[in-house]
């Protein structure tokens, strides 16, 4: 069922992406022209030779500027997917993984690793606990969401978010009331989160979950394109919808989790990008999914390149511009999703 | 196909809505479910399509019982129109109709060429295959009822169960859909069970009518033999009687007093 218009799309997306990494490895306090960044790029992909000494470019290429490219662009593909996953399964246009709550809870929970101690004495404590606390926070919202389905009421779930943020956040300033300030200074590093400094070692991490993931979203798109005609419907199409909501609800967890503990907080690029896509290509999720995914992938990507290179010498954290961008556009979600409500209350009945 | 409905009970929680149903549809055949709001009528049919387990008694399809099938094996065979449907406002109808091969589809497989001649066929047999590039949310009502028909349609389904078809539509669309749908029994040879409220329409269309009131099946068989005054006023609890026409059918009106 793909139509050209969406193998254009995706074929322009992909282009897109490859443009922004690019783009993103080439500016900066030193630019590198693109094409040379490419054919770094391209020699570091097939050879593992040491740098030479005198061979600055190489190394701002290959050490500092395309992990912290790849970071960005494996936590938007999330981020977006996520974002997508959610509105599909809450059939709600602002359902997204920072304004439902799944960033906060994943902060919450690794702030308490850290206040109690804990990291210090288990490996892998601090990741699992953030995709527990965001397994939480999408635990709370499904209960409520369920129940707020009936209303046909999209501003409720989003209320169960802001809440429910409210709550994991003053946890987490608890804990670092408590803490000493050793602890202290770790949990505000990892709440910070953000791209500067980003090394490979926080990308392959994110890169396997993606790696997971997405293939887990993909098997279930054709199931969320039922789920928009109902529960009902999307049972009697074969389809089981509390198991297919739980499964996608838990992916889009721990997506969310993983992006959290590399970068800590980055809200609203799960809200723009599959808004901006699904009226491109439809709202057919084995379409929708790829195109939010390398869109989003390109916007978080853009956005980290402008914001190092627009407040020279300094850095502004990338969630500041994404905020920028996102919160007004949901504002203009938020009114126009009211109206719709009320328009589909009478349509939905005659 | 034959459909099997042996002493089924049915019920949300505590309470039970129907007890001691048993009913069986063949291939072929329309059979109207009738009775008062709130009977249960749309329980019944979500138990038959293995939405809800019965509590009591079993439901078949030809030796298959229900409740052993999965889901996707279900909606291979049996196919359901739910009253209510959402429908996303970007959707057009041809990818609305395309979701009823879902059933057919492995999880990473796309459309191929025999699904697209059964979405064609479908649309075409709903006659909406001139709205096929339009948005669902674009149409009628009359219209939009033919185009979950064709998304029902598309899964190859032996067996249609629906859910008040024709309610909300005006008497031309409402004559138009059961007429596609008597022909989708006669014709194609679907088992077909239709819940309905308005009785005319039931008596003119159905081979059975299936009368569901107080719980319990009052009665299923010929129009005629099910649509009587007594059967009615008690299962209504209003009077109503039965004028008879000339051609030998009849109408059943409520026997209000005009003041």
């Amino acid at each position: 069922m793909r139509r050209p218009r969406v193998r254009t799309t995706l074929a322009a997306l992909a282009l897109t992406l490859v443009a922004a990494t690019v783009l993103g490895v080439s500016l900066g306090p030193v630019r590198i022209p693109p094409l040379r960044t490419a054919s770094i790029v391209w020699q570091s992909l097939r050879s593992r030779e040491p740098i030479a000494a005198d061979d600055t470019e190489t190394r701002i290429v290959r050490d500092v500027r395309l992990p912290r490219v790849a970071l960005a662009g494996l936590v938007g593909l999330a981020l977006a997917a996520a974002g997508t996953v959610m509105q599909g399964i809450f059939r709600n246009p602002l359902a997204e993984p920072y304004l439902l709550g799944l960033s906060s809870g994943a902060t919450m929970g690794a702030a308490l690793m850290i206040a109690l101690g804990i990291d210090r004495l288990i490996p892998l404590a601090l990741p699992a606990a953030a995709f527990a606390g965001s397994l939480l926070a999408v635990a709370i919202v499904y209960r409520l969401g369920r129940s707020a389905l009936g209303l046909g009421d999209s501003a409720t779930l989003v209320l169960a978010g802001v809440a429910l943020s409210a709550l994991f956040a003053s946890i987490t300033s608890f804990c670092i009331v408590i803490s000493n300030p050793d602890q202290t200074r770790g949990i505000v590093f990892w709440m910070m989160g953000g791209l500067a400094g980003a090394q490979w070692n926080a990308v392959w991490p994110v890169l396997a979950i993606v790696a997971i993931c997405t293939p887990v979203l993909l098997a279930f798109a054709r199931d969320l394109d039922a789920l928009a005609l109902g529960e009902a419907m999307a049972a009697h199409l074969g389809v089981n919808p509390a198991w297919v909501q739980k499964a996608l609800l838990v992916t889009a967890a721990l997506m969310t989790a993983a992006c959290v503990a590399a970068v800590g907080t980055i809200g609203f690029i799960g809200l723009i990008v599959p808004h901006a896509l699904r009226l491109v290509v439809g709202p057919h999720h084995r379409s929708l999914l790829p195109a939010a995914s390398l869109a989003g992938a390109s916007l978080l990507i853009a956005c980290d390149t402008a914001a190092r290179t627009i407040a020279r010498p300094a850095e502004i954290p990338v969630g500041i511009l994404t905020a920028l961008l996102g919160a007004p556009f949901f504002l203009f979600l938020l009114r126009r999703s009211s109206a719709a409500a009320r328009r589909a209350w009478g349509a939905e009945v005659g | 196909m034959i459909v099997r409905v042996q002493d089924v009970e049915l019920g949300y929680n505590g309470a039970a809505v129907l007890a001691g149903i048993s009913l069986e549809v063949r291939a072929g055949e329309l059979v109207a479910l009738v009775g008062p709001n709130g009977a249960g009528k749309t329980t019944l049919l979500r138990a038959i399509s293995g939405l809800l387990t019965p509590r009591g008694g079993t439901v078949h399809l030809d030796d298959d019982r229900v409740s052993d099938l999965d889901s996707r094996a279900i909606a291979t065979r049996l196919a359901s129109v739910e009253q209510a449907i959402r429908c996303p406002p970007e959707l057009t109808v041809r990818d609305a109709v395309a979701l009823g091969r879902l059933p057919h589809l492995g999880r990473f497989q796309g459309l191929g060429a025999h699904d697209r001649q059964v979405i064609d066929a479908a649309l075409e047999r709903t006659e909406v295959t001139e709205f096929a590039g339009r948005r669902v949310t674009t149409l009628s009502s009359g219209e939009r009822q033919r185009v979950w028909l064709a998304m029902a349609l598309a899964q190859e389904p032996r067996v249609l169960l629906l859910d008040e078809p024709t309610s909300h539509l005006d008497i031309h669309f409402q004559v138009t859909m059961l007429e596609l749908i008597r022909s989708l029994a006669r014709d194609d040879g679907l088992a077909v069970i239709a819940s309905l409220h308005d009785l005319n329409l039931a008596a003119d269309f159905a081979d059975r009518v299936a009368l569901v009131a107080e719980h319990q099946l009052l009665g299923c068989g010929g129009p005629g033999e099910i649509l009587t005054e007594p059967l009615l006023e008690r299962a209504y609890r209003t009077p109503v009687e039965r004028v008879p026409l000339a051609d030998g059918r009849f109408i059943i009106r409520p026997r209000t007093v005009r003041r």
